[in-house]
């Protein structure tokens, strides 16, 4: 019985190759994005169940509690490791020490990697294995590092360099000794670069680290993992674990073990757990998308299916007088369904693949197993039930002396009208998704237009690495190219903000801050909307005078000639309001105070004479190695910092989502309009022969999609303008959500779908009467 | 086997109802071959839908073997006409996707019989009907008469004890015809019951009895 569903299944697929085309395809768009989330659910699921002894690992937990406050840490103070290596239940510990962000010295400039410091034992606990070199270098060198392949080709181009050295900022040179293996599964263990545990003595003698190897007060940049016995003892060790409690003061740290299997997915209430993968919360919402995308693309099987039953109607009415149940009928439809859909699912995985080589954000090992075949599976039959549940119900209520006696007498089934209100929903959300993206895209090219009229790119910043600048910047500012050297945290853009309460009027509010040199509001001939600058022999010592910018100056009244020359409390200290200076020029206006705090500065801003920036590059590296050989300088163009990723990536994605919903509904709507055409062949024949042109047949069959999409736009402009006004509410006055904008994103939209219908409309001109009205 | 009583079904068009049967007695008796005929419109299509429990009406009785139809849900009337009763259309109603082979097997398959006895059961009416070298063959690929045997075939292979057929030769020419209406008779023969639709005198002749109809009426038999 089930073969049979399928063999018919197949047969019908065939027949109608445009609608099989259209259904798979719109399914295979979607369900791409579907097998990517699925993928990536799976994952999580496995992140790190590559271990060998899996459930006997644990790592330490600090429950720290703080007056009555609870908070639990994945990190633990370092000695606990040497404390804990004798408890009973305990074979063996592993020690890790965070590093941080370090930049790496390579030919193509500085690549950040994250550095671990670790013992022997990482390498026999866990499962990496070293694709080249040798593990001892942790015992004994603490100049060794190993990096992952993937670091190793940040740096290096290339995985066989052992023996090859690789110099960072800050911590200094290392030598390569071993190349550890990309693990078959994701793990949440830092593996881009580890190091010796014996180079953490070395580097905090150096102050290259804070120097809290010892300290049991530090419970943040140290985790402990360990390996157990067996895998009943972890309340044996939890219980041991109890005597190594602390208190000082307030505070209160006990450690507990947690398997490694829990870690992911990540629970929230873990602090410093940030590789531990996706949280439920997260989860249950991919889920939803998965939902939600699947839905969107089953309409279009709905809307298909219920378009062509009329034509399907004649063969349900045959199989149930020649005996088929309802039921039966039901079960043929979903199994047609699910058909399409499980081709749609072979379709969509080389999809996958071309996404994942193509988008670097979508980034995680994507590794077929049993499981993840079968859940696929469990998705491409999910998928085809609810596409095909709503067709097959409605089309096997049919009954068969309707459909047998007289074909034209058939009263079709007022649900056969669901198709539109289908395609009218489609339309709908693209025209919603495709609006928003034109009003983000006005809004970011509007951004990067202003940024580029003010950040020229003859502009460096040199970052100071928390050394005190006045050497430097002196010689640097003799330098014939430089026209001004300015010690800020401000250059149109915050570097670093700080935070800090200001009173006024009795109202209390808080604020970011910036520290601003005094030459810097002149070197960039910035017009203050009132006020001055500060004055030219402004105290390094004691802060008399800040600047507000307009937002700031409007959360304590509307017009800032009032606060203007006032007294305010900063903090505890009264100072005076000398001016006030405009919004910043790119993204959502932020309230902003503007200090002299010259020990706060963090990176100097270097004004070039136009073309000199390498030569001047290479200067400011010579002058700063003399004063800090130790560490290496970070000097970049102010200008780079705004090619901005993070909204290219935002951007990416929306307009993919946009893309990919247009897609779809654009394939619904051309399986529609096809089959319209087809069904109207010989009412456009008698058109013909009564004296309509070629543009009125071809308008009559396009009038009513045009209609649908003008009705979508009823739902999608309101709703794209809604979508507009929230990224207004985050953005600020610049994101445009006139009528022109809207006009444009419905305008794409409309243009699209009508170009798609008369692809197949432009037939009914081309309808030959005497070939349709033939007797039949 | 069949006992209709004052059988009425009508519509309501425009506040007035149309009758499309009209008080319609009728008897019929196992192995009987009954013909009936008229205009067109006068519902002979409509009268062998009820017999066939496709269609229900509006007023009287209705026994089939021991069962009161009229009575049944509709769920129960469908259970029994798929045992008991064959259909044979004017324009074949093969299902296009299907093989010969497949559309005879397809009534097998809703009554869930095992594949092997589906075999041996398919088997036997292709030999029977002289099809077997058609077996692989589409509806498309097959001439009218071919087609309407298949239809046949396809009608008999759930052993119905009643045949019904509205005009089975109505889209063939004379000879295919005559062959179909032989065919009928030799089931009659058989054993199997049929009540068939026709407009043609010469069709009507193969059967036992005739019954005229006129706007939904039985006219007096001959």
């Amino acid at each position: 019985m089930v073969k049979n569903y399928f063999k018919i299944a197949f047969r019908n697929l065939w027949k109608h190759k445009l609608f099989s085309f259209v259904n798979i395809f719109g399914l295979a768009l979607s369900m791409a994005v579907g097998v990517l989330i699925f993928a990536r659910l799976k994952a999580n699921y496995d992140t790190d169940h590559f271990h060998p002894k899996l459930n006997q690992i644990v790592r330490i937990l600090t429950k720290e509690t703080v007056e009555g406050r609870q908070a639990l840490w994945a990190t633990t103070p370092q000695p606990l490791a040497a404390a804990v290596a004798n408890i009973p239940s305990i074979e063996k510990t592993v020690a890790l020490r965070f590093g941080g962000k370090n930049n790496a010295l390579t030919n193509n400039g500085e690549v950040p990697v994250d550095i671990s410091f670790s013992e022997p034992s990482f390498f026999e606990v866990f499962g990496f294995k070293l694709l080249s070199g040798n593990a001892k270098g942790l015992a004994d060198n603490p100049a060794a590092i190993f990096l992952s392949e993937q670091t190793a080709k940040k740096i290096f181009g290339k995985t066989d360099i052992i023996g090859q050295t690789v110099e960072f900022t800050n911590i200094g040179t290392f030598s390569v000794q071993g190349i550890i293996a990309e693990p078959a599964l994701q793990t949440h263990l830092p593996v881009e670069a580890i190091c010796s545990m014996l180079a953490v003595e070395v580097l905090e003698k150096k102050l290259a680290l804070d120097n809290i190897s010892n300290s049991w007060d530090d419970d943040k940049h140290a985790a402990l993992y360990a390996r157990l016995n067996a895998e009943n003892n972890i309340s044996l060790l939890n219980a041991a674990l109890k005597n190594y409690s602390r208190k000082k003061g307030s505070v209160t740290m006990d450690f507990e073990a947690q398997r490694l299997e829990d870690i992911t997915p990540r629970t929230l209430a873990i602090q410093n757990d940030n590789n531990s993968g996706i949280n439920n919360t997260g989860i249950i919402i991919l889920l939803f998308l998965i939902l939600a995308l699947t839905l969107l693309s089953a309409f279009n099987y709905v809307s298909l299916s219920m378009a062509r039953a009329l034509s399907r109607s004649h063969e349900i009415g045959v199989r149930k007088t020649i005996g088929a149940s309802r039921w039966q009928i039901i079960n043929q439809f979903l199994a047609e369904a699910v058909v399409i859909s499980i081709i749609a699912l072979l379709f969509s995985v080389p999809l996958v693949f071309f996404l994942m080589s193509k988008v670097d954000i979508i980034n995680f090992v994507f590794r077929f197993d049993l499981l993840l075949v079968l859940g696929l599976l469990a998705y491409g039959l999910f998928t085809g039930l609810v596409a095909g549940a709503l067709p097959a119900w409605l089309l096997s209520a049919f009954q068969p002396v309707q459909v047998l006696r007289k074909m034209k007498n058939i009263k079709l089934l007022r649900s056969a009208g669901v198709y539109k209100i289908l395609i009218i929903i489609q339309f709908s959300v693209t025209i919603m998704l495709m609006i928003f993206f034109v009003i983000l895209t006005d809004f970011e090219k509007k951004n990067s237009a202003s940024v580029d009229a003010v950040i020229a790119s003859n502009i460096l910043t040199l970052d100071l690495n928390g050394e005190n600048y006045e050497n430097v910047s002196n010689e640097i500012s003799h330098l014939s190219q430089v026209e001004n050297v300015l010690a800020t945290n401000w250059f149109y853009d915050s570097y670093k903000m700080g935070e800090c309460s200001i009173t006024w009027n009795n109202t209390a509010q808080q604020f970011k801050y910036v520290s601003i040199d005094p030459k810097t509001i002149r070197a960039t001939g910035i017009k203050l909307k009132l006020g001055n600058n500060f004055p030219a022999n402004v105290s390094k010592n004691t802060e008399q005078f800040v600047l507000l910018n307009e937002a700031a100056a409007k959360l304590f009244t509307p017009n800032a000639a009032i606060i203007n020359g006032q007294n305010i409390l900063l903090g505890t200290a009264n100072v005076q309001v000398i001016g006030i200076m405009p919004d910043q020029i790119a993204g959502p206006p932020v309230p902003l105070v503007f200090r002299y705090l010259p020990k706060e500065v963090i990176a100097l801003t270097i004004v070039v004479k136009a073309g000199n920036e390498a030569a001047v590059s290479k200067a400011c590296t010579t002058i700063w190695k003399q004063y800090f050989p130790q560490k290496t300088p970070a000097i970049h163009r102010l200008r780079d910092k705004y090619t901005n990723e993070a909204t290219a990536e935002t951007m990416g994605f929306f307009a993919f989502f946009a893309l990919l919903v247009m897609i779809i509904a654009a394939m619904g709507i051309l399986g529609i309009a096809s089959y319209a055409v087809e069904l109207r062949t010989k009412e456009l024949g008698i058109r013909k022969v009564l004296g309509a042109n070629k543009i009125k047949l071809i308008w009559s069959v396009t009038k009513n999609f045009t209609l649908l999409i003008l009705y979508a736009g009823f739902f999608g402009i309101p709703a794209g303008l809604f979508c507009g006004h929230l990224l207004q509410i985050r953005m600020g006055s610049k994101v445009d959500i006139g009528p022109v904008n809207l006009l444009i994103g419905f305008s794409l939209v409309a243009f699209a779908g009508i170009v798609t219908v008369l692809s197949q409309t432009i037939r009914a001109g081309l309808v030959d009467p005497v070939k349709v009205l033939k007797a039949e | 086997m069949i006992n209709l009583k004052h059988i009425f079904k009508w519509v309501t068009v425009g506040g007035s109802r149309v009758f499309l049967l009209k008080d319609i007695n009728l008897e019929v008796k196992e192995g009987e071959f009954i013909s009936i005929m008229g205009p067109s419109g006068s519902g002979k299509s409509t009268l062998l839908n009820v017999i066939g429990m496709l269609d229900g009406f509006d007023e009287g009785e209705y026994h089939f073997l021991q069962e009161s139809v009229h009575t049944l849900k509709e769920k129960q009337r469908a259970q029994l006409y798929k045992q008991y009763i064959g259909f044979v259309f004017q324009a074949y109603h093969l299902i296009d996707e299907l093989t010969v082979y497949e559309n005879i097997e397809t009534p097998l398959i809703y009554q869930n019989l095992k594949t092997s006895e589906r075999k041996a059961m398919v088997a036997d009416m292709l030999d029977r009907f002289n099809i077997v070298g058609k077996k692989d063959l589409f509806p498309a690929q097959l001439s009218g008469g071919q087609q309407q045997l298949v239809g046949i075939a396809r009608a008999l292979i759930a052993k119905p004890k009643l045949l019904l057929a509205d005009e089975p030769t109505g889209n063939l020419n004379s000879k295919q015809g005559e062959e179909i209406m032989e065919l009928f008779k030799q089931l009659n023969n058989e054993g199997v019951t049929i009540i068939q639709v026709t407009h043609s005198e010469k069709n009507a002749a193969y059967g036992s009895r005739v019954i005229n109809l006129l706007d939904g009426r039985k006219e007096i038999n001959q």
